[in-house]
């Protein structure tokens, strides 16, 4: 009679371990991908926000040409944070070659539209017409880069 | 015989700019010093992309697709010349917008073709 009661309290105790430890392990893999979701969230928020950053100075740039150094500076300021955009979309898409192949092509129209011409030249004019396809790249780079993180798995 | 030109280590870490006048890292003076001599002795090299701070279009434009517009080569020839290594995050978008430019490129018009 003792023994079984003795016998029923471990198979219980056990059993209660194992629960708690299933409990754990789930929590640590829902934690995981909650994890993941919360650096990609993250990722995509700073695409977004150094994309319009970068839009505001292209355009900025390209309205007028400014004194030598400040031209110089606002140069190294969009390919800077081109460079980071770049980045960011590399790992965030890291391991997925279809969105990253389009992700690539949206972010090189971007690219394009704010450094193609006399970028970085001396010579250069103001272009009203670069700073359209600035504004229309930008918002088409940010919206793919929204559209694509939705259907990362 | 195939090279290596490392664009940050023997060129500049900071390509940009077209002509001479834009300043050190421009895009004509990469495309005389190193990409016109492998082109026109029929070489091959690997251009390694990595470690620049960033490629301005005007100076990748420059660099390569001036091959077809100033000197005549034709695409195929300047894109046979190099295979393009880009490796860290970020650097990859370059090799495709690099063939897009010199794809696109024509002579220019006193420039004849070369065979």
């Amino acid at each position: 009679m003792g023994g079984n009661v003795i016998v029923s309290a471990l198979v219980g105790a056990i059993a209660a371990l194992l629960v708690d430890l299933g409990k754990r392990k789930i929590a640590r893999r829902f934690d995981r991908a909650s994890r993941l979701e919360a650096r990609r969230d993250e990722d995509l928020r700073l695409i977004q926000v150094v994309t319009f950053e970068v839009r505001d100075l292209a355009t900025d740039y390209w309205a007028e040409v400014m004194e030598p150094a400040t031209d110089q500076k606002a140069a190294a300021a969009i390919v800077g944070r081109l460079m980071f955009i770049s980045r960011l979309i590399d790992e965030l898409f890291d391991g997925n070659d279809r969105m990253l192949r389009r992700l690539h092509e949206e972010m090189n129209e971007f690219d394009v539209s704010c450094t193609a011409g006399d970028f970085g030249g001396k010579g250069r004019v103001p272009s009203p017409d670069q700073c359209r396809s600035i504004e229309i790249t930008a918002y088409t780079l940010v919206h793919q880069a929204s559209s694509m993180r939705r259907r990362l798995k | 015989m195939t090279t290596s030109i490392n664009i940050a280590r023997d060129y500049s870490r900071y390509p940009g700019g077209r002509y001479p006048q834009d300043g050190a890292g421009n895009g004509t003076t990469f495309r005389e010093d190193f990409l016109l001599p492998i082109v026109r002795r029929g070489e091959t090299a690997d251009i390694v992309l990595d470690g620049a701070a960033g490629y301005p279009s005007s100076f990748l434009d420059e660099a390569f697709a001036g091959l077809v517009r100033k000197y005549g080569f034709t695409p195929d020839q300047v894109l046979r010349a190099f295979r393009f290594v880009a490796t860290q995050p970020g650097f990859g978008r370059f090799v495709p917008l690099i063939e897009a430019f010199v794809r696109s490129a024509t002579p220019e018009k006193d420039v004849a073709r070369v065979r």
